[in-house]
C-alpha cells in the first residue's frame, strides 16, 4: 500500500484521419515482362524489350535512327557501334546538356550520376554516329532501315538507359507504316529543331539551317501523333481519347500537371461518372494533381519506378513518350502511337495486373483504422515522405502523487494528450503512469502532544508533570497542514485512525 | 615578288693616299650658298664684304681659291670671278664638303656584275708617329727579324678612280668620298663578306641592296686623358663591325630584263619543268601561272587554293649571276595535263562538300569548281555518283554530309 502503483489507459486513434497520402499495399517488386504476342513490351527481369532493341540494331543494314532523352545503355551503345562499324549510318537525337543540367534533383531516375553516364556514352559514340541535341527532345524510339526491305521500329516510354532494366515502362513494336512515318518525324526534328551537333568528344557545334526544304510529314497521320515546336497533334489525340471514352479511362504517366487541360478533363470525366484509374510514381511533382483527381473520384495507384505513359479507354489506346503535362503535350518533341486491338488487350491486362501489384494507392480521406503499415506524404515523396501506421504506441506519462498514502487508488487520473508524432502514427495509444504515495514536506515540524505524568518530588510526594511526546506514528505540521508519517506497514491501522483524529494526511517519510 | 640574294666577297687594301671625304664645313658652304644666291659671278671683294665683315678683298680672293680647290666653285679664267660648280650645288644639298685628308687608308672593294662601282667604303687607319715607326724598325733589325715587307703593288683600279675624279658613296654611312691620290704600293687587308639582295615587285623595277657588316681597321679606344689611369696598360687595338644596309639603284645588268622573264625562269626551276612550258602556260592564261602535276605531294592547301609558295633551288640567272635558294609566294597553279585537271576538279568537288548537301547544292558547287579550270574541260560526277561513293566509303569525312541528307529526307 505504501509502494507506488502502476496504472494504464488505452486510447483509440483509429478514427484519426490520415493526411491525403500514398498507402502502401504491397512490397515494391519489378514488373513482369513475360513475352506478349501483340508487340507490347513491359520491363522486367527477362529484359525482353532491351534485347529486342539490341537485336533490331544488330540487324540493321542501312540506317538506325535512335531518339532518347537520356542515353546510357551500354548494350545499345555497343550495338550502335557494331552497326556503324559495318557501314550502317547511325543517327541519334537526344536532350541537350543545358536541359540535363537543369533537371530537378528530386527525381530518382534523373540523378546526376545518370546524366554523367549519358554524357560519357555520347563521347563513346561521338566518332561513329551523327548526334544532334535540343533542349526539348524527349521522345524515345528506335527506327531501323525505314526504307529497307525489313523496316523495324519501337516506341519506348523508357529512356535508353538503366530504365530499360529497372523501371516500370511500356514499349511497342511498330508497323512498317508507322516506322516510315516516325522516320519522317525524326528527319523533321533533326533538320528543323535540333540546336547542336556533336562534332567530337565533348564538342557541340551549333546547327546550321538545313541545306534544302525539309518535307513535312503528314501531321494527321492515322495512328501516330507528335508534339514538336510546330505541331501539337499528340495533345489533341490524348484529349480526344479521353473525350470519346464511354465508361472507362486508364491512364499511366510519370508526370501530371494540375493546370493542364488533360488533367482537368480527367477530373471532369471522373465527376461525370467515368471509371477513371491512374498509375503514376509517388513524386512531389504530381502531388497536387493526384490529390485533385482522387478527390474527384479517380482511383490512383503508384509504383516506385513507374515511368510508363499510356492512355486506355474502352474504345482506343495510345502509348506515348510524353508525360501528361505541358512539357510534353504542349512543348517538346514527343511521339504517341495508337495500339492495335491485340496490343490494346495486352495493355488492359497489364493495367489489371498493375492494379493488383502496385505497392501504393492514393487515399484522400483514410483513417488510421483503415491502414496498417507504410504510407507516403505526397508532397515529400519516397525519399523523405515515408511514414508508418502502427498498431499501438506506448506513452509513458509523468508520475502522479496521490493525496493520501493509504488511498493511492483514489489518486486523480492524468490527462491523456496524444504526443506529437513524426514517423509513426499508432492506431492505439497506450498511456502508462505511476501513482506515488505523498511524501512529508522537507520543512515540516513534528507535532507533539502534551502528556501529564505523576512523579515524586524531592520530598517523595507525588506530583503531576506535563511532558511533550511524539504521536505514534509521528505527526508533522507544515503550512497549516498536518501529516501522519507511516514508516512501516504495521503502522497503517494506527496511522489511519490518527489521521482521522488529527484531520491529517497520511504520508511516507 | 621575287627576292634573290647571294654572298659577295669584300676585299680590302691598305695604302697611303689622299682621300676627300664628306665633312661638315659650314664656312665653305656659306661661300657656295653666296655663289648660288648671288646673281652674278663672285669676286674677292664681294666675299670679303658679304662674309668676312669688310676684311681686305685679298682675303676674299684667298677664300675663293680654297673653295675652288675643294671643287665648290669654278672659274672661267685664271684668278677671275667664280660661279657655283655642279659639285657645289650637290654639296649644298647634302650639307657635306669633300675635304682631302692624307694618311693610310683602307679601301673596301667588291667585284660583282650587278654593282656599278666596286669601291664601297674607305676607312682611315690609325698610324703611329714617325719616331715610333723608326724605333719599331730599329728594334726589329736588332732582334734579327726580317725586314718589313715593301708591300704589294696597288690594284690598278684605285689610281684609275683617282685619275677619273670619281665620287663614291660609302655603303656604311652614305657619305661621299673621292680618291685624289694613292701610293703605288700598299698592303692587302683582311677579306670580308656582304649579302647582295635583289628585290623585284611585279610592275616595278628591281632594287638592289647590300646588307651585312664589314670590319673596321683596328683602332685604339681613345679615353678621356683627364680620367686616364697612369698605371693602366695601353689598350689593344680592336676592329669594330660596321653595319651595312645600303640600297642601290636598278643595276645596269637588269635593264632590258622583264620581271615576267625572271619569274618564269625561276618557276621553271622550282617546278623542274622547261621554261618554255611555263612561258606557254603564262601566254595561255595571260598572267603568271605555274603548270603542275596533281600528285599526292601537292599540299592540301595548295590543292584547295590553287596557289602555292614555290621553293626555288639555287640557280644561275643569265646576265644576273647565281643566287641562293629562294621562294616565290602566291604562285598561281594550273594543272599541266587534262588528266591532272580531271583529278584535281574531282578532288575539289569532294572537298567542297563540307556541310550537309542536297543534289541542287552539289550542282551549283560543281559549277563553281569547273570555273576554276578555264583551260581544261574536266567532267564532274553528278550527285547520284557522289552518293554512291559516300555509301561505299561511309568513313570518309565528306560522306556524312551526303548520307545524312539522303537518309533523312533531303535527297529528292
Amino acid at each position: 500500500m505504501l509502494k507506488p502503483q502502476r496504472c494504464s489507459f488505452r486510447m483509440s486513434q483509429e478514427a484519426e484521419p490520415l493526411p491525403p497520402c500514398w498507402l502502401r499495399r504491397k512490397p515494391t517488386v519489378h514488373d513482369n515482362d513475360a513475352p506478349l504476342s501483340s508487340g507490347l513490351f513491359r520491363i522486367g527481369p527477362a529484359q525482353s524489350f532491351r534485347r529486342a532493341l539490341v537485336a533490331a540494331i544488330d540487324s540493321a543494314q542501312q540506317v538506325v535512327l535512335a531518339a532518347s532523352f537520356l542515353f546510357s545503355d551500354e548494350e545499345m551503345a555497343k550495338a550502335l557501334l557494331r552497326s556503324a562499324k559495318r557501314g550502317v549510318r547511325v543517327y541519334v537525337i537526344t536532350a541537350s546538356e543545358t536541359r540535363l543540367n537543369a533537371l530537378p534533383k528530386e527525381d530518382d531516375g534523373f540523378e546526376q550520376r545518370v546524366v554523367q553516364e549519358h554524357k560519357q556514352l555520347l563521347d563513346q559514340l561521338a566518332d561513329s554516329v551523327l548526334l544532334r541535341s535540343a533542349e526539348h527532345f524527349h521522345a524515345k524510339f528506335l527506327v531501323v532501315d525505314p526504307r529497307g526491305p525489313q523496316p523495324q521500329g519501337f516506341l519506348s516510354t523508357a529512356n535508353f538507359n538503366p530504365a530499360l532494366r529497372d523501371s516500370v515502362e511500356l514499349g511497342i513494336a511498330l508497323s512498317a507504316d508507322l516506322v516510315a512515318t516516325l522516320a519522317q518525324w525524326f528527319s523533321w526534328v533533326f533538320w528543323k529543331e535540333a540546336d547542336h551537333e556533336l562534332s567530337g568528344k565533348g564538342r557541340l557545334a551549333r546547327v546550321e539551317p538545313p541545306p534544302g526544304e525539309v518535307p513535312e510529314p503528314e501531321p494527321k497521320h492515322k495512328g501516330l501523333w507528335v508534339t514538336t515546336r510546330s505541331h501539337a497533334s499528340l495533345r489533341a489525340a490524348v484529349l480526344r481519347i479521353i473525350d470519346e471514352s464511354r465508361r472507362e479511362l486508364i491512364v499511366s504517366s510519370y508526370g501530371f500537371d494540375l493546370d493542364h487541360a488533360v488533367v482537368a478533363r480527367l477530373i471532369e470525366k471522373a465527376k461525370q461518372g467515368r471509371n477513371v484509374t491512374v498509375y503514376t510514381r509517388p513524386r512531389p511533382a504530381v502531388a497536387k494533381a493526384i490529390a485533385e483527381m482522387n478527390a474527384a473520384g479517380v482511383r490512383v495507384f503508384a509504383h516506385d519506378k513507374l515511368h510508363a505513359k499510356a492512355v486506355l479507354s474502352d474504345r482506343e489506346a495510345i502509348i506515348l513518350t510524353a508525360n501528361l503535362e505541358a512539357h510534353g503535350l504542349d512543348h517538346g518533341f514527343e511521339v504517341g502511337v495508337q495500339l492495335s486491338k491485340a496490343a490494346m488487350g495486352d495493355l488492359r491486362a497489364t493495367f489489371e495486373q498493375w492494379q493488383e501489384q502496385f505497392p501504393w494507392t492514393f487515399a484522400s480521406t483514410a483513417k488510421r483504422g483503415d491502414h496498417l503499415g507504410e504510407f507516403c506524404l505526397p508532397d515529400r515523396g519516397l525519399r523523405d515522405g515515408i511514414r508508418e501506421v502502427v498498431e499501438e504506441q506506448a506513452v509513458e506519462l509523468k508520475p502522479v502523487v496521490a493525496d493520501n498514502a493509504l488511498a493511492l487508488e483514489q489518486a486523480a487520473r492524468p490527462s491523456f494528450v496524444p504526443p506529437p508524432m513524426d514517423r509513426k502514427l499508432p492506431r492505439w495509444l497506450h498511456f502508462e503512469w505511476e501513482v506515488q504515495p505523498p511524501r512529508l514536506p522537507n520543512k515540516a515540524k513534528e507535532l507533539k502532544r502534551t502528556v501529564v505524568h505523576e512523579e515524586k518530588d524531592k520530598s517523595g510526594k507525588p506530583r503531576k508533570v506535563e511532558v511533550q511526546e511524539s504521536y505514534v506514528p509521528q505527526v508533522y505540521e507544515h503550512r497549516g497542514k498536518r501529516y501522519v508519517v507511516v514508516r512501516e506497514q504495521k503502522q497503517v491501522k494506527q496511522a489511519r485512525a490518527l489521521a482521522v483524529e488529527m484531520q491529517a494526511m497520511v504520508v511516507i517519510p | 615578288m621575287i627576292q634573290l640574294q647571294r654572298q659577295v666577297e669584300v676585299f680590302t687594301f691598305d695604302a697611303e693616299a689622299t682621300v676627300a671625304v664628306g665633312k661638315d664645313r659650314p664656312e665653305f658652304l656659306a661661300v657656295a650658298r653666296l655663289a648660288q644666291d648671288f646673281k652674278r659671278p663672285l669676286d674677292g671683294r664681294i666675299v670679303a664684304r658679304e662674309l668676312l665683315g669688310g676684311l681686305p678683298d685679298q682675303v676674299g680672293w684667298r677664300v675663293i681659291d680654297r673653295c675652288v680647290a675643294l671643287g665648290l666653285l669654278q672659274r672661267e679664267t685664271h684668278r677671275g670671278p667664280v660661279t657655283l660648280s655642279g659639285y657645289g650645288e650637290e654639296a649644298l644639298l647634302t650639307g657635306k664638303v669633300l675635304v682631302p685628308e692624307e694618311g693610310i687608308w683602307r679601301f673596301y672593294t667588291v667585284d660583282d656584275e650587278l654593282l656599278e662601282y666596286s669601291l664601297i667604303h674607305v676607312e682611315r687607319l690609325d698610324s703611329g708617329n714617325a719616331r715610333e715607326e723608326r724605333d719599331a724598325i730599329f728594334a726589329a733589325k736588332k732582334s734579327g727579324q726580317p725586314r718589313a715587307s715593301q708591300g704589294q703593288r696597288t690594284p690598278a683600279y684605285l689610281p684609275e678612280f683617282a685619275n677619273a675624279g670619281s665620287i663614291f658613296r660609302s655603303v656604311v654611312h652614305r657619305r661621299e668620298f673621292a680618291i685624289e691620290q694613292v701610293a703605288a704600293r700598299g698592303e692587302p687587308g683582311p677579306a670580308d663578306g656582304l649579302t647582295l639582295a635583289l628585290q623585284w615587285n611585279q610592275g616595278e623595277r628591281p632594287t638592289l641592296a647590300l646588307r651585312g657588316q664589314i670590319m673596321s681597321p683596328p683602332r685604339v679606344e681613345r679615353l678621356d686623358p683627364q680620367r686616364q689611369d697612369k698605371n693602366a696598360r695601353p689598350e689593344k687595338a680592336k676592329a669594330k663591325p660596321l653595319p651595312v644596309d645600303y640600297s642601290v639603284d636598278e643595276p645596269q645588268a637588269c635593264v632590258g630584263t622583264e620581271y615576267e622573264q625572271v619569274w618564269q625562269y625561276l618557276a621553271a626551276a622550282g617546278l623542274n619543268v622547261p621554261v618554255s612550258e611555263v612561258t606557254d602556260w603564262c601566254k595561255k592564261a595571260r598572267h603568271l601561272v605555274a603548270p603542275i602535276s596533281f600528285t599526292s605531294k601537292l599540299p592540301t592547301a595548295a590543292r584547295n587554293t590553287m596557289r602555292v609558295t614555290l621553293p626555288i633551288p639555287a640557280s644561275e640567272m643569265p646576265g644576273l649571276g647565281s643566287f641562293e635558294t629562294t621562294k616565290i609566294e602566291g604562285v598561281h597553279l594550273v594543272p599541266r595535263t587534262a588528266d591532272a585537271a580531271q583529278a584535281w576538279a574531282e578532288w575539289l568537288q569532294w572537298q567542297a562538300i563540307n556541310k550537309y548537301a542536297t543534289p541542287a547544292w552539289i550542282d551549283v558547287q560543281s559549277q563553281h569548281v569547273l570555273q576554276l579550270f578555264p583551260h581544261h574541260r574536266p567532267s564532274l560526277p553528278n550527285a547520284a555518283a557522289l552518293l554512291d561513293r559516300a555509301i561505299k566509303q561511309p568513313d570518309e569525312p565528306t560522306a556524312r554530309y551526303l548520307l545524312a541528307a539522303y537518309d533523312l529526307g533531303l535527297w529528292s
